[in-house]
């Protein structure tokens, strides 16, 4: 396997990985309890639940329980193009039918080679709404002088 | 966690993101944040309420201009929270690989086995 990640100047978080692994195969773990609760819980926190109606508009929701406490996370799925695309807003549940800071998240799978697929998953980390335009002022620019800020402080 | 949603809300402007890496290297007065953007004072002003109600800013009146000030507080929980959230899925892909690599009996991954 290889891997990538970073922030890029569109406000995305993005994580690139090839994986030995048929693309059929990798888009089922995503969208397949059975898989699904093997890898997206961290190991003694199991998923409880994972309902999702796998169509554009349809409602996801999985439950994983800590320490005897349910966490919800769900969101709605925008985009659905078996094996390849699949697109959905995505936030954690904070309770008394609050949602955490809302995204957007996008996973391309494609096939490198017979039993190879690589996956680029991205994640808008600002309001699905907010206009996108070019790379003026950017994330990291922002970022990188509010390092130098809290250096010069130190 | 509202916080967090005004603070990105606030980031999700470029013109905002790149006042705030102006005020990172000191305070400034509205007009000289205003200069290099070749728009308005009032814009200007428009943009500096949204950073001040996120709390990414202050601002305060010094004789005859307004200065504007860094906050960093705001700004460190959202790099806290990508970072955070980078992670996460970080690890959930690690996690994928290996069930993928168990799932076609292939074993865990060896550093030293590479083909």
């Amino acid at each position: 396997m290889s891997a990538a990640s970073k922030i890029d100047d569109d406000c995305v978080l993005v994580i690139t990985r090839d994986f030995d692994a048929p693309r059929a195969l990798v888009w089922q773990a995503w969208i397949d309890f059975n898989h699904a609760q093997h890898w997206m819980g961290p190991p003694g926190h199991p998923m409880k639940s994972m309902d999702h109606d796998l169509r554009v508009g349809g409602h996801w929701r999985n439950v994983m329980r800590h320490e005897g406490k349910d966490l919800p996370q769900s969101g709605i799925y925008r985009e659905i193009k078996a094996p390849e695309l699949l697109s959905f807003t995505f936030a954690w549940e904070t309770g008394d039918h609050m949602r955490g800071h809302e995204t957007l998240v996008t996973v391309h799978l494609e096939e490198i080679a017979p039993d190879k697929t690589r996956m680029t998953f991205q994640q808008g980390v600002f309001p699905a709404t907010s206009t996108r335009d070019g790379h003026r002022g950017g994330w990291n620019r922002a970022l990188d002088a509010f390092d130098r800020f809290l250096n010069e402080r130190r | 966690m509202q916080q967090l949603d005004h603070t990105f809300s606030a980031l999700a402007d470029p013109t905002r993101r790149a006042i705030l890496a102006r005020l990172a290297l000191g305070e400034a007065t509205v007009g000289e944040l205003a200069e290099p953007f070749h728009i308005s004072q009032p814009a200007i002003s428009k943009h500096l309420r949204v950073l001040e109600t996120a709390d990414l800013i202050t601002r305060e009146r010094r004789a005859q201009s307004r200065v504007c000030r860094l906050k960093p507080e705001a700004m460190k929980a959202a790099a806290d929270w990508i970072e955070e959230n980078r992670r996460l899925w970080e690890e959930r892909f690690d996690r994928l690989d290996a069930y993928l690599r168990e799932l076609q009996g292939k074993g865990p991954t060896d550093a030293g086995n590479t083909e």
